[in-house]
């Protein structure tokens, strides 16, 4: 059974931090947290700007006393700052619960669209304000790096890629005799490579996928057993608000090519190389069972790999990464704010392309669906919980929303 | 996420040379994605590629999607066995084969009515909650 300690063990830590921080700085204000009179049951857009404004300043000077003590928050209270900022939903359900009374903030942001006006509405007005410099500087970061990302992400929408879409038809065999062996694609003198260690696979025997333009491609794998046609596919990829499916019964993957072709991708990856590079080399590396890994042959060919970003473990459970040694605060802060940065790229690429956006449909196992960025169709209240919510607030809503 | 730009809860990883063994990821939940920053050796054109050898397509066994810097892939890891091609010629320094995935690793956890009341202990975010059944209807 759970209890408030063991629940709390599985809670993502430097979000309590953070929240403590922003409780203590916000009671030194000595305000009271704003309300409306008892008799609204809706506000009006004019109440609505009224009670924004009304609290800009005090949001702004709670924030801006956080950062000019950044330093003594842990690196991963850091981090959940930035996402804090960096996100309409965190920044509502984060900052604003310490300024408004709890009747008046649901009321205030009672929709994803009032959620991302409230957001947008404090970026506004700290854009116009000439006090609180450093919240300022971090907000324009923040910003940019969006904004960089939006438009690598419009570029790919623009292209509709998933129009010219390449089907691969695909079926699947039990045979697992590769299984615990490494694997050699075209050996240059297959001798060298005895069968009881080696996978061996050819071009000529085997069903290649690789770029024939220098022009971004996209592949999708299906089942043979889908029973769409390429045309149908192709349709239903375009099809973003549609109520048509990606079913996972017979899905089988994508791979996208050349993306490299768009130079404010290029530019990015070639930015973030030494980044990925310091981080293989600064973090403990990952290490697999037996039956994934050899470890030595790891250990001859220097390959490596290293968890970053939030740690997920196999309970599902937040963790606070814990893969960067003894190094100081500001130096972990470094490296987790530049892997949070890679991976915010990957997955705002990822999420451009179709087999994101389009309808997955979900039978009854909850987190497939969650590559989708909000179109979930046919979902449970936990799915949709997933999806809009997000990390670092998992554990605590989940809860709240079973109880729907 | 750092800039908060997509409400998606994913385990992320970096990945340098690997080509290990054969496997099955069956805790992973969902596809498995995987972009490749960079190029590799230009003399080891058939390393790092991703392997698939029991899905079959045109009556070719095993499917290879070629990585090199710009692919983006998803499969299924958790259901197929994968792995990628070794490079024959050792590691390169100038070249390393560097790659980013990421994978949702997580289950659902479940407080039931009854036990509501340990959550009176914890920070609340009723936002979230409205926001969800709001995107619900």
């Amino acid at each position: 059974m759970l209890t408030p300690k063991r629940l709390a063990a599985r809670t993502y830590p430097g979000i309590q931090e953070l929240h403590s921080n922003l409780k203590k700085l916000t009671d030194s204000l000595s305000r009271p947290r704003m309300s409306h009179p008892a008799e609204l049951r809706s506000f009006s857009g004019r109440f609505r700007q009224a009670l924004r404004t009304r609290s800009f300043d005090d949001v702004s000077t709670v924030v801006e006393r956080l950062l000019a003590q950044e330093d003594e928050l842990s690196a991963d209270a850091r981090i959940a700052l930035h996402t804090t900022l960096g996100n309409a939903h965190h920044f509502v359900a984060v900052i604003l619960p310490l300024f408004y009374e709890e009747k008046t903030l649901l009321l205030l942001c009672d929709s994803k669209q009032q959620i991302d006006l409230a957001y947008s509405e404090y970026g506004r007005l700290l854009s116009t304000c000439s006090s609180y410099p450093q919240l300022k500087v971090l907000w324009n970061q923040l910003r940019e790096q969006k904004t960089l990302f939006r438009t690598i992400a419009q570029r790919i929408i623009d292209k509709k890629f998933w129009k010219t879409a390449i089907i691969h038809r695909v079926s699947d065999n039990e045979d697992e005799s590769m299984s615990r062996k490494r694997a050699v694609f075209n050996p240059t003198n297959p001798s060298n490579y005895p069968e009881e260690q080696f996978y061996k696979m050819y071009s000529e025997t085997s069903y290649v996928v690789d770029s024939t333009t220098n022009q971004v491609e996209y592949h999708v794998f299906v089942s043979v057993d889908c029973p769409s046609t390429d045309d149908e596919l192709r349709d239903l990829l375009a099809d973003r608000d549609g109520d048509k499916f990606i079913d996972e019964n017979w899905f089988r993957g994508a791979h996208v090519l050349n993306l490299h072709c768009i130079h404010q991708l290029k530019d990015w990856m070639e930015e973030v190389t030494p980044a990925l590079l310091k981080s293989i080399s600064s973090c403990r590396h990952i290490r697999r069972s037996g039956q994934r890994e050899d470890r030595q042959v790891a250990k001859d060919e220097r390959s490596a790999m290293i968890a970053t970003g939030v740690l997920v473990d196999q309970n599902g459970y937040l963790r606070p990464p814990h893969n960067t040694g003894s190094m100081d605060e500001d130096s972990r802060f470094d490296l987790l704010q530049a892997n949070e940065h890679i991976l915010d790229g990957v997955i705002y690429v990822e999420t451009s392309f179709p087999f994101c956006e389009a309808n997955i449909r979900l039978q009854g196992r909850s987190f497939h669906g969650c590559f989708d960025s909000g179109r979930l169709k046919e979902s449970t209240t936990t799915v949709l919980h997933l999806v809009c919510s997000n990390f670092p607030f998992r554990i605590t809503t989940d809860a709240i929303c079973s109880q729907d | 996420m750092l800039t908060g730009l997509t409400d998606l809860l994913l385990s992320g990883f970096i990945a340098i040379n690997y080509a290990q063994l054969f496997h099955v990821d069956p805790n992973d939940f969902g596809p498995t994605v995987i972009a490749r920053m960079t190029d590799t050796d230009p003399d080891a054109p058939n390393a790092y590629h991703l392997l698939q050898p029991t899905m079959n397509c045109n009556g070719k066994r095993g499917v290879v999607c070629i990585q090199r810097q710009g692919t983006l892939t998803v499969f299924l890891g958790g259901k197929r066995i994968h792995t990628s091609s070794i490079n024959e010629r050792g590691p390169n320094q100038k070249y390393p084969s560097l790659g980013v995935g990421c994978v949702q690793k997580t289950k659902v956890l479940s407080v039931s009515r009854k036990r509501s009341d340990i959550l009176n202990d914890f920070v609340c975010f009723p936002i979230l909650e409205t926001y969800s059944k709001e995107s619900g209807r």
